[in-house]
């Protein structure tokens, strides 16, 4: 029915089919996904925390620290001002920070003082809690008659039991931000380490900012300006730390290496191409065609999804793969001397094969519970549709010259020869032996795989900056652990009390040494319910208390409680998040505080050196709406369990292929045909196994690209026949074509890109190498 | 005569360097001074004096100890490894130098200041002196701008030995240590272990 198409009628129908895609697409959101939380399970619990970790991850993951050494204090501080100069109004950055304010320790004292009925440190709570009113007088009497004490006892007759500098003590000198080695010095944050005096200057990334790498990024300023103070002090010790130096590193190089691999494999494409059709059109089509195709797999997916990861480009290479297999095959049968239409009926059967199993696979992975995985499948299932539909419909009406023209087939006609030794007499024999031995092989590789994703493995650090990472960790001491909890609630005050019961759970672990410390936002902002009962427990103290208070306020020259008892009549107004609150308190608030989340409020609690008995899931346990979250372990598993459905799900995808090409041709054919690309998926996964590489994510996508490929190959030999120079040239160009794209990439020093690269290199030269067998 | 804020015009020089280095090495040179001090924490907002009696020590490398005997009594022992409290009832408080930087450079600082290291002291401190006859006075300024909010100088005066520290804090109010019955050794033999007990018992 295809074949019968006529020129306009085909044109007309790939009008209409990309007019409809691309006007869908000019109409929808454009928007690209970078990070990885869109791939987090959708399991019920992760679905409720999954947007506030998100939130979170975003607010954190802006925040940048240079350290700026020298054996001279002056210097280092000169070069962090310098630095500091420069990008204080840079747009890039949402703000930098260097000096501190002098008045920072004034501003809490008054904070701290004007909620102490409220705000209380543990010690007081505790005290009120056991009407222990007297421990309370002992640890003001040592602060107003002890040697050396700081108190500010200004304020004594509205506050005797100094409650103000008793949480003064805890938010300031015990504080656990409190435990690095920075100290402020002359304004500024530095610390000494190996006889080098470190200044922190530190900047927060504008939410504009992107992660991935280019000239006019913030981070390349901030190196070029780092570089030339490096030049004009070369004694300068640069520290650089935080998540962004990694992205902008990691994409940079990246980037710059995939540049020159395909640099080099599009040069060697086109020597290729132009060497065998002497002629730049075809190969101006096939590009044509791939951008075309592109574009429609792209305007498809913002269409229905609205937006498009990262990731979905890396799988959607297999567009570009199979669309210039389809071009090849095309303008290879059309040198044979063929006109559009002729070509078109030739190729049709082997091309609409080729096309239905492939699509097959990708349909199939439409039906994963995983967004990413849809995603990826319908934008390859679009872009095969497009590219088909060019070959199909549009390249038959191209002004072909009819000229038949000389195709170089010497080294198809050794392939041919190579394998008819095999297909032969004895060599029959030698074809199962091989085959045989090849399975025998396969099954230890198999044995030994090991299918999972750990995004640790996928990255290696420079020596820099890993040096960088190590110094500042140990400078700043904060010991943030990788496992910490996300507390949900219907309300501000519902989040709050939850986190209260997991403080208090981690207030005991404490005790355990389990871990040094936490940070919570309900201790800056206890509930309403803590800071009204607070309250309610010092004026009851105080009630019960009457004579030993009186005796006390003597013991300290105040002769009358009268300003005292009158403003603890005056109930306080109560702290909420929203209060204004002394800088570091904000700061701190800013980071653990996630708010309001699809009508849900959340923050988060973080665990500070913990031990490695530490178990955050037994912590959790119980406490609804509490959730143990190890971001990394999440988007390891969920990579993994993303890997394995999708094989699952190409597994049952090839099942339907058999029962397809049974119908089509003979049960044992069918096998043969689809033997090559389910060998040599095996034979890539063993050698991976063999190799004791991780079998991850990215080879699992090299693995669909081999067999969304690679049975193409073996239905052409099947369709084409294998002593067919024109077939067996065809598909050499094709398996050329990809091994170069494809299989350079093996070679990048990005583990991703490299493990891609090498699934696919593996997996297509093998079904190449099986693929003429298919043919009796 | 001088007095304790007039040595804030008489930033060291060249030739009072030497007498101030003199007299803090002087104080350096023993082993361990201790004595008895009395404190007088003056509140200009309330117009009252806060004094409170005691026992110190200042033991070279070991730290220095204050115990408050009147009108209620307490511990502090300030060394290179913390800070420990101990108030009347015996509750003991402490924090060590290792895990709070703050403390650590807090504990440093003050027993600079009392074992007479020059190098610490000036590394904190704008250094102040000036001699009249016997009588000897330095003026210290905190450099951290923030320090000066809580801290805004000391006054140290003393003749063979440091008799007087006034600590003024960022409000104006003043807190007068004055020393007294100093016993210098040269050598002294003690567990640091047992100086709350050895102190308290006295």
């Amino acid at each position: 029915m295809v074949a019968s198409i006529g020129k306009k009628t085909g044109i007309a129908i790939w009008v209409a089919l990309h007019a409809i895609l691309f006007v869908f697409g000019i109409l929808s959101p454009w928007k690209v996904e970078t990070d990885l939380y869109s791939v987090l399970p959708d399991s019920s619990e992760f679905k409720n925390v999954s947007e506030a970790e998100k939130a979170l991850s975003v607010r954190t993951m802006r925040n940048v620290s240079v350290l700026l050494g020298h054996e001279s204090f002056d210097e280092a501080r000169h070069f962090a001002e310098t630095l500091d100069s420069i990008f204080k109004n840079d747009e890039g950055f949402e703000e930098t920070r260097l000096h501190i304010d002098a008045n920072a320790m004034a501003e809490m004292r008054e904070f701290l003082f004007e909620n102490r009925y409220a705000l209380q440190s543990p010690t007081v709570q505790k005290a009120l809690e056991n009407k222990d009113l007297p421990s309370l007088q002992n640890a003001a009497l040592q602060k107003i008659y002890g040697a050396f004490s700081i108190a500010d006892l200004n304020n004594l007759e509205s506050d005797p039991l100094l409650l103000a500098e008793q949480s003064f003590d805890y938010f300031t000198l015990e504080s656990p931000l409190m435990g690095g080695r920075f100290s402020l010095r002359e304004g500024v944050l530095a610390a000494t380490d190996s006889n080098i005096t470190y200044v922190m200057w530190s900047a927060v990334l504008s939410p504009k900012t992107s992660a991935m790498a280019n000239d006019g990024h913030v981070l390349n300023r901030l190196y070029k300006a780092l570089d030339s103070m490096k030049t004009a002090m070369p004694e300068l010790q640069i520290a650089k730390s935080g998540v962004p130096f990694h992205s902008f590193e990691s994409s940079r190089n990246a980037q710059g290496e995939i540049a020159w691999i395909s640099g080099i494999s599009i040069v060697l494409i086109l020597v290729l191409l132009l060497t065998v059709y002497r002629s730049p059109f075809p190969i101006l089509c096939t590009v044509s065609s791939i951008g075309v195709a592109a574009c429609a797999a792209l305007a498809c997916t913002w269409t229905i999804f609205h937006s498009i990861h990262i990731f979905t480009f890396v799988f959607g290479t297999s567009v570009i793969g199979v669309s210039i297999d389809y071009a090849i095959h095309f303008f290879t049968e059309w040198k044979k001397g063929c006109s559009g239409l002729e070509v078109r009926r030739l190729i049709l059967k082997g091309l609409l094969l080729g096309f239905m199993t492939t699509e097959l696979s990708y349909i199939a992975l439409t039906f994963a519970d995983f967004p990413l995985l849809k995603q990826m499948a319908v934008f390859s299932i679009a872009g095969l549709a497009s590219s088909f539909a060019t070959i199909l419909f549009l390249f038959p009406c191209l002004p072909l010259n009819k000229n038949k023209v000389e195709l170089p087939t010497l080294i198809p006609e050794k392939f041919i020869s190579l394998y008819n030794v095999f297909m032969t007499g004895a060599g029959k024999k030698s074809q199962n032996v091989v085959i045989a031995i090849l399975l025998l092989a396969i099954f230890p590789g198999l044995y030994l795989l090991n299918i999972e994703t750990d995004m640790r493995t996928l990255y290696t650090m420079s020596d820099e900056l890993k040096a960088s990472e190590v110094l500042s960790a140990r400078l700043n001491n904060l010991g943030i652990s990788a496992n910490y909890f996300i507390v949900e609630g219907e309300s501000i005050e519902a989040v709050l009390q939850s986190e209260e019961r997991l403080v208090e759970r981690l207030n005991a672990a404490k005790q355990d040494s389990l871990l040094k410390n936490y940070l919570a936002t309900s201790s800056i902002v206890p509930s309403q319910n803590t800071q009204g009962k607070n309250y309610e427990r010092l004026q009851g103290a105080i009630r019960e208390s009457s004579v030993s208070m009186q005796q006390y306020l003597e013991s300290i020259g105040i002769a009358s409680d009268s300003v005292f008892q009158n403003s603890l009549a005056v109930k306080p107004s109560f702290l909420t998040v929203e209060s204004n609150l002394p800088q570091s308190l904000k700061s701190l608030l800013n980071m653990l505080w996630i708010g309001e989340v699809n009508g849900k409020f959340y923050s988060a609690v973080l665990p500070l050196h913990v031990s490695k008995d530490f178990d955050i899931h037994d912590l959790a346990g119980n406490i609804p709406q509490v959730y143990a979250v190890n971001k990394m372990e999440n988007i390891n598993d969920t990579l993994t369990r993303l890997s394995r459905v999708a094989l699952l799900l190409v597994a049952i995808a090839y099942a339907v292929v058999l029962i397809i090409l049974v119908c089509v041709y003979k049960f044992k054919t069918a096998v043969r045909i689809i033997r090559a690309p389910v060998l040599a998926c095996l034979f890539l996964a063993a050698v991976f196994g063999y190799l004791g590489i991780q079998f991850n994510f990215f080879a699992i996508v090299g693995i669909i690209l081999t067999l969304g490929i690679g049975i193409d190959y073996a239905l052409f030999f099947k369709e084409g026949g294998r002593n067919n120079l024109t077939t067996t040239l065809a598909v050499m160009l094709s398996a050329a074509t990809t091994v170069i794209s494809f299989g350079s990439l093996a070679f990048s020093s990005f583990t991703p890109v490299a493990t891609f690269g090498l699934a696919t290199l593996l997996g297509i030269v093998c079904c190449f190498m099986l693929s003429p067998l298919s043919r009796d | 005569m001088i007095t304790g804020a007039a040595v804030f015009d008489h930033p060291v020089k060249m030739e009072s360097q030497k007498e101030l280095t003199g007299f803090l090495s002087e104080m350096a040179s023993y082993e361990m001074i201790e004595g008895n001090f009395k404190q007088t924490k003056t509140i200009k907002k309330l117009n009252r004096d806060f004094v409170s009696t005691g026992k110190f020590i200042i033991w070279n490398g070991v730290g220095i100890f204050w115990m408050t005997q009147k009108p209620f009594e307490s511990f502090l022992q300030v060394n290179d490894k913390g800070i420990v409290q101990i108030d009347a009832k015996g509750n003991k408080k402490e924090i060590s130098t290792k895990e709070n930087p703050v403390f650590a450079e807090f504990s440093k600082t003050i027993q600079s200041v009392f074992s007479g290291n020059a190098k610490e002291v000036e590394k904190n401190f704008d250094v102040y002196f000036e001699k009249s006859g016997k009588n000897m006075i330095i003026g210290l300024v905190p450099r951290e701008a923030a320090v000066r909010t809580v801290i805004a100088n000391l006054v140290m005066e003393g003749s063979k030995n440091l008799e007087k520290i006034t600590i003024t804090d960022g409000d104006g109010n003043p807190v007068v240590y004055e020393f007294s019955n100093h016993v210098l050794h040269k050598e002294f033999k003690m567990d640091p272990l047992y100086i709350y007990e050895n102190m308290k018992g006295k």
